[in-house]
């Protein structure tokens, strides 16, 4: 699921070296946390938050045979 | 589909779609790379087999990711359309389909967003699943077929569920040619949706409408 969304917002961005997915585990599921460079948070949010919203879509069906809830944030 | 009363506008959502006469189908456009220009040459035929191997690649590896069990295909390449299909162990269908196609659709942007991002030209990629598209838009057809029955009957308007454009674009042609409903689009993506209203009661003026 990490690696799932660490690929596509890799493909997303300017710098795809700058990419990094960290898996933080909480009480209600685990979390995504995606970090980008600078310029490149537009493109993970995308216009009207339709990219983040997709990837949104895509780890919760990779997380469907995992039985854990996930969530996905963009880090500032 | 849900009914509501023709007269009750107040609580719906102001409607940005199909004014001034044109056609609710014309209205149904996805712009998937929405930073490349509106006029396009259509993009030479190698580049475009480059770019549709590159979203199959993709669309490979994120079912691969997804766990499930099936091959892509390329199914079409024109112009500027790639046409993606995906086929083998249906029980996989649930996850890589989603719930009314939602994970097809966030699979099919993200595609078209990375692939785009290889091109200045504007590139559509469309994606399917073990016939996923078909037996939906025979479905909505099939629906909206019904509901523009009762409509007609009851002289009530109903909503469509939201639909994706394309979604969309089978429900208004579907009903373009039957006689007393009028369709149109209301609400703002990605929760649009159609509404089918009583054409001799509808907003845009129908010159045949009988009394």
């Amino acid at each position: 699921m990490k690696d799932l969304i660490e690929l596509l917002t890799r493909a997303l961005v300017e710098h795809p070296e700058e990419v990094e997915v960290r898996e933080v585990e909480g009480p209600e599921g685990v979390t995504l946390e995606i970090y980008v460079a600078p310029g490149d948070t537009g493109k993970v949010i995308g216009r009207g938050g339709r990219i983040i919203s997709a990837l949104r879509t895509v780890a919760k069906a990779a997380s469907v045979k995992e039985g854990r809830r996930v969530f996905v944030e963009i880090m500032a | 589909m849900t009914l509501r009363e023709s007269s009750s506008t107040a609580d719906s959502t102001p409607k940005s779609g199909a004014t001034g006469g044109e056609s609710p189908v014309a209205d149904e456009t996805e712009v998937l790379d929405e930073t490349a220009p509106a006029e396009q040459e259509p993009i030479a035929e190698v580049q475009m087999d480059e770019l549709a191997d590159d979203a199959r690649d993709l669309f490979q590896e994120i079912i691969s990711h997804l766990d499930v069990d099936a091959a892509v295909g390329i199914k079409a390449i024109d112009d500027r359309d790639i046409h993606l299909d995906a086929d083998g162990d249906e029980t996989g269908g649930g996850i890589l389909i989603g719930r009314r196609g939602q994970t097809l659709e966030a699979i099919q942007l993200l595609i078209a967003t990375i692939v785009g991002r290889k091109t200045d030209r504007r590139v559509r990629v469309f994606l399917d699943a073990f016939g996923y598209r078909e037996r939906r838009a025979e479905s909505l057809r099939q629906m909206a077929l019904e509901v523009a029955e009762q409509v007609r009957s009851a002289g009530q308007e109903a909503l469509t569920e939201p639909l994706s454009p394309a979604e969309r674009r089978i429900i208004h042609t579907a009903l373009v040619d039957v006689e007393g409903v009028a369709t149109y689009s209301e609400g703002e993506e990605p929760n649009r949706y159609v509404v089918i209203t009583p054409s001799d009661e509808g907003e845009e003026p129908n010159p045949e409408s009988e009394a």
